[in-house]
């Protein structure tokens, strides 16, 4: 009788929303298991576009697909190294926090039409005020090291968010507009027959550019350039700590992409039930659609990663302020022109 | 700057919205394409093998029957690799040491009965020193024939105009 009812009680615990989602979709569990795609994909795209096979040796039936968890249990086994030179506390705290935070944008983002994580009216300004926060931590990674690379990478860190952080948001307004609504449920409902990206294109082009420069992705890989400064803000890193603050930038990617899922392609519809299977049909089935959407859409970030050269920080600085800025505010204009031929307002 | 250095950069930052949109497309389209078609100038080292042509200068092998013991061999080595032994009836053998071997073939040159060939393998993992002193027996063991009865498979190179070297599965 005590042990039926524990079980209960840990059922309804996992259960219980908020820790569904920080622990097991989309929060820790399924990011590991997307971390291990898409780093795993990312290898195995460059490879074949240039010319190569990529990972391969450690498992050559599956195309080298656990070659991540080798490397897992790598920097599990490491030594973490801790030179004398850096300021301890922030050197330690750093990718730990880093990484945690950036998974905190989750809190606010619902991948289901009635399971919230937590029920609020403006989860779409939550959501994007949280995804603003790693970057601190990148920067602090980079000021403790006492190392010039990571002071380096630290300083192009934050030249950075001073550029995409306002495209985002920009953008992101352009689809809200049009949503009338700051809540990420209404905004997918508005998107039932048609989808953002299809209403407001700009805005979307202008979100799905900024996320390749939040998250370091190829034309923008400029704030842990590894032919340049080692590895930016963590170069000083070894072992697990190196392993955290590489999933910093994925976990990132990631998060983001289901934020673009979920304003420009539809969250969670075509939206189906199962009659008879309540959690089946409200839970799972719509995370897997949400969660699969913008799988598919890190899969085309980290693809870019074979076909780009990597940028200046100038160029990428006068593109985002000289022509993504201007972008979005035009898809800010779509969105308002949208809005008024409605007959909203 | 002058020169071709200068006109390539005015060149570059002259060009407009739409050219570079085409010019991001077109990289796009071209990595889709090497995405679905991979055309790989690699092959997987250690599950594959190549297997040169006629002529390599591979690894060297002595045919025992055809030897004279004439240590025309050991005089001409510029390595000192190749040494005469003793072997039974008093006659003498070639040895050869690996170790020193730079596989420049005058041994294979200048012997009178060709006894000594090349053979088209060259890549073996020794794991000790001892082991790299071919002497007898083992000097006449010919590797292209473990080569060709193992369970790898065998790659010959060619060389393509459009792609570069490509490997080509010949069993």
């Amino acid at each position: 009788m005590m042990a039926i009812g524990l079980l209960e009680f840990i059922k309804n615990l996992i259960l219980w929303p908020p820790v569904f989602y920080m622990l097991i979709a989309p929060g820790l569990i399924t990011m590991m298991i997307l971390l291990i795609i898409l780093i795993w994909a990312e290898r195995k795209i460059a490879g074949r576009i240039q010319m190569r096979y990529g990972p391969l040796e450690i498992s050559p039936k599956i195309g080298g697909a656990i070659q991540l968890l080798a490397d897992l249990m790598r920097y599990m086994f490491q030594e973490i190294i801790i030179p004398r030179t850096v300021d301890t506390l922030p050197y330690i705290i750093a990718p730990i926090a880093g990484f945690v935070i950036s998974m905190l944008p989750i809190a606010a983002i619902p991948i289901s039409p009635i399971y919230f994580p937590s029920p609020m009216n403006n989860s779409i300004i939550v959501a994007l005020a949280l995804t603003t926060l790693p970057p601190i931590f990148g920067i602090l990674a980079g000021w403790s090291s006492n190392n010039k690379f990571s002071l380096i990478g630290g300083a192009r860190e934050s030249f950075l968010v001073a550029a995409y952080e306002l495209i985002i948001i920009l953008s992101a307004i352009g689809a809200v507009i049009i949503y009338g609504s700051p809540d990420f449920t209404q905004a997918v409902s508005a998107q039932k027959d048609l989808w953002g990206i299809v209403l407001n294109p700009i805005s979307a082009i202008a979100f799905y550019v900024a996320v390749l420069m939040a998250s370091g992705r190829f034309p923008f890989e400029i704030a842990e350039a590894e032919a340049e400064i080692v590895m930016g803000a963590y170069t000083e890193y070894s072992g697990l700590m190196y392993g955290l603050s590489m999933g910093i930038s994925y976990a990132r990617m990631f998060v983001y992409n289901l934020i673009f899922t979920l304003l420009f392609l539809g969250g969670w519809y075509p939206f189906f039930t199962v009659p008879g299977h309540t959690f089946f049909s409200y839970v799972i089935i719509p995370a897997t659609i949400v969660i699969v959407k913008a799988l598919i859409v890190s899969l085309t970030m980290v693809f870019t990663r074979a076909i780009y050269a990597r940028l200046r920080i100038d160029q990428a600085l006068g593109g985002a302020w000289k022509f993504w800025f201007l972008f979005s505010i035009m898809g800010l204009l779509l969105g308002g022109a949208i809005v008024l031929l409605q007959g909203g307002i | 700057m002058t020169g071709i250095y200068a006109e390539k950069s005015v060149s570059k930052r002259n060009l407009s919205l739409v050219s570079k949109a085409k010019n991001h497309f077109n990289a796009i389209l071209l990595g889709a394409k090497l995405l679905v078609r991979p055309l790989r100038i690699t092959y997987r080292y250690p599950l594959v093998k190549e297997i040169p042509d006629e002529g390599y200068r591979g690894f060297i092998v002595l045919d025992d029957g055809k030897c004279i013991g004439c240590s025309l061999c050991a005089r001409i080595c510029p390595a000192s690799a190749m040494k005469m032994f003793q072997a039974q009836e008093k006659k003498l053998r070639p040895a050869i040491n690996l170790e020193r071997c730079v596989f420049c073939g005058y041994c294979v040159d200048i012997c009178p009965t060709n006894a000594l060939k090349h053979a088209r393998t060259h890549d073996t993992v020794f794991e000790e020193g001892e082991s790299m002193l071919y002497i007898g027996d083992k000097f006449t063991v010919d590797p292209d024939s473990q080569l060709l009865t193992g369970r790898v498979r065998i790659y010959r190179v060619r060389v393509d105009e459009r792609r570069g070297l490509v490997y080509e599965p010949i069993r």
